[in-house]
């Protein structure tokens, strides 16, 4: 062995988690330093020089943040739109998904290049062409329009995601299944979502998560104020008028809250192995 | 849909075999897809197909000769050459104007994709390989590194525009260590890599995760194999890892590509354009803004092409057996890679990866 892997070999149980922490908090101190603006008066973010740590204290954001009703509402909106639009995003991809791994039909790839065509375009592109459309159903306003608007905008990605994970489950399994009496669907239920589980977890988090931060369609769509989702409400914390950095800080903290509960419910299903040894 | 659609069909496997196996696939196959078809045509498809149409229409405006405010009318490929030729009127772009723009947004944007999509590439694969171990308060760290992603791009945005500011955190912490300051949202090149540091900040998770549940599908015989054979750490990674989660990587990888091609929010809110880093999409934006609506259209068609060429690229070169490899391919072991006998096939296959 070379001298350059011996001394690697040396240094490595402490360099690399030196270097894991140097990353870890690179990656965690915009937190910290978001956490800190929310505990200070707004007039202390934007003075300079800035100080890391807030130069008067004020511990009541997070509870002007919800207490205040508008807030609420907000928050109503974007976890009806986003669990909505994501309980969409699975009924309607994993069958597409399931069909494109497993089925042999005419037009298949067309298909899977159709869905993917459909993220080509920037959405500020689109919604102009979104907004005519809602206006003529007489849909602008609800949440109905930004469910499905959500929804189709994420289908392309947990299609395509699932169906890589589907296509790389070995048929043999499928195939054993039947043999024991497992009809397609019992065979997709049992067999296949089970084994699939990581890019289902995936498709679910993602989708949420990309519904939850939707902005400019929901900036058109939604006129009500009180009907508006957190992306779009909280800007309204900073204007021309006045200016509560604290409380928009505050507010995107407890907009991760979701976020994080809904992870930390699933989280425990992204575990390996499950198709090993399946097919000896 | 242009160029990739009408390549689909061609580059289709036809392996016919089997009819009788397959009797009634095609039916089911097309049912199960039907949703999402009606879905995208309702919701995107005519959305786009609207604006690619405009694209080829005049903007409204005030006619010269009479002073009446006219629908625009057909305009030709004028749009594009506007943008292409540079071509204002009969004369080409004057510098400073929307138009001169052009070809400094595209390759600034192309500049952010592969420098961003190559370094969360890289972070992404590495927290994905941490967070596979199995070690205590992993739930923890799963969702704290989820967290940057689930922050609103707009918050994220804001929040970088204060630590980036002139006298904001990162140069006070730069200049601890003797570097700076730097002009963060002005300077040329450090605008360009506050707005990667930003994005690189905010989407790695995005990879990590993906590539984390890519490795789930790995069964852990393969690495005891490797193992008792005596394959060193590097090798079990560029051997195995690699080849085996290739399939959730290049859809991250594709889809992160897609998505910086179109990047917005945050050069608007960082750096709003200042020092060349106004990308393709805030061209858009400002040509909407500045009310004409046809000749953003035909720009954001430009985009459009740009990346449903980067998407080909990356399926035909890249990717490929995303999409190519035969489905329900039966008995043929190296089209279903998690198997463990096949695993070792695959990953000996793939280690040139074209």
């Amino acid at each position: 062995m070379s001298a350059p892997a011996i001394s690697w070999r040396r240094s490595r149980p402490w360099a690399l988690p030196v270097v894991g922490l140097a990353v870890g908090l690179a990656f965690l101190w915009p937190y910290l330093v978001m956490l800190l603006d929310a505990f200070r008066p707004s007039e202390d973010v934007v003075q300079t020089p800035p100080s890391l740590l807030p130069r008067v204290w004020k511990w009541s954001t997070f509870g002007e943040v919800l207490g205040d009703e508008r807030f609420l509402a907000w928050l109503k909106t974007s976890l009806l739109v986003s669990v909505a639009s994501t309980a969409i995003v699975v009924l309607v991809a994993v069958p597409a998904a399931y069909a494109t791994a497993r089925f042999r039909f005419p037009g298949r790839m067309a298909f899977l290049f159709v869905v993917l065509v459909t993220q080509m375009f920037s959405p500020t592109s689109l919604v102009v062409g979104i907004y005519r459309e809602f206006f003529s159903l007489n849909l602008v306003n609800t949440y109905l329009a930004l469910i499905l608007t959500n929804a189709a905008f994420n289908l392309a990605f947990a299609i395509w995601i699932l169906h890589g994970f589907f296509s790389s489950i070995p048929v043999e399994l499928e195939e054993a299944a039947e043999l024991d009496g497992c009809g397609r669907f019992a065979t997709l239920r049992r067999v296949m979502l089970p084994l699939t589980l990581p890019g289902l977890v995936t498709a679910t988090v993602f989708t949420f998560i990309a519904a939850w931060n939707e902005y400019v369609v929901a900036l058109t769509l939604m006129l009500d104020d009180t009907k508006k989702p957190l992306t779009v409400g909280i800007n309204s914390y900073v204007t021309g008028y006045e200016q509560n950095w604290d409380q928009l800080f505050g507010a995107s903290i407890i907009a991760i809250v979701p976020v994080v509960i809904l992870f930390a419910v699933i989280e425990r299903h992204l575990v390996g192995g499950l198709t090993a040894g399946s097919v000896k | 849909m242009s160029a990739v659609a009408q390549q689909a069909p061609k580059k289709a496997p036809t392996p016919k075999a089997r009819k009788s196996l397959n009797a009634g696939q095609a039916r089911n196959g097309l049912l199960l897809v039907l949703p999402t078809l009606l879905f995208l045509s309702v919701i995107i498809l005519y959305p786009l197909i609207n604006a690619v149409v405009i694209s080829f229409e005049k903007d409204a405006g005030l006619d010269k000769a009479t002073g009446m405010f006219v629908q625009g009318g057909g305009a030709g490929i004028s749009n594009y050459t506007h943008w292409l030729l540079q071509q204002c009127g009969t004369e080409s772009c004057p510098p400073g104007t929307l138009g001169a723009q052009f070809y400094s947004a595209f390759w600034v944007t192309i500049f952010f994709t592969v420098v961003s999509v190559a370094i969360e590439t890289v972070l992404g694969i590495w927290f994905a390989m941490i967070m596979n171990r199995d070690f205590k308060g992993r739930a923890l760290v799963r969702a704290a590194i989820l967290v940057p992603w689930a922050i609103p791009t707009a918050v994220t945005a804001k929040l970088f525009y204060f630590i980036f500011a002139y006298d904001g955190i990162a140069n006070h912490l730069l200049g601890n260590i003797g570097l700076g300051p730097f002009l963060w949202t002005s300077d040329p090149w450090a605008a360009k890599f506050a707005i990667i540091i930003a994005d690189v900040w905010k989407t790695t998770p995005f990879m990590a995760l993906l590539i984390l549940a890519g490795l789930q599908l790995i069964p852990s015989d393969v690495y005891e194999a490797a193992e008792i054979d005596g394959a060193t750490k590097w090798q079990t990674f560029t051997k195995i890892t690699l080849p085996l989660v290739k399939v959730p990587l290049m859809v991250a990888v594709l889809f992160r590509t897609l998505d910086v091609l179109r990047i917005y929010d945050l050069p608007a809110i960082l750096t709003n354009g200042v020092g060349g880093t106004t990308s393709l999409s805030m061209l858009v934006v400002s040509q909407i803004r500045a009310g004409g609506f046809n000749s953003a259209s035909a720009l954001s068609t430009l985009v459009f092409l740009l990346i449903a060429f980067t998407a080909f690229l990356f399926i035909q070169f890249g990717g490929a057996d995303v999409i190519k490899r035969p489905p329900g391919a039966k008995k043929k072991k190296d089209a279903a890679p998690p198997t463990a006998p096949a695993a070792t096939a695959v990953a000996a296959q793939s280690g040139v990866t074209p």
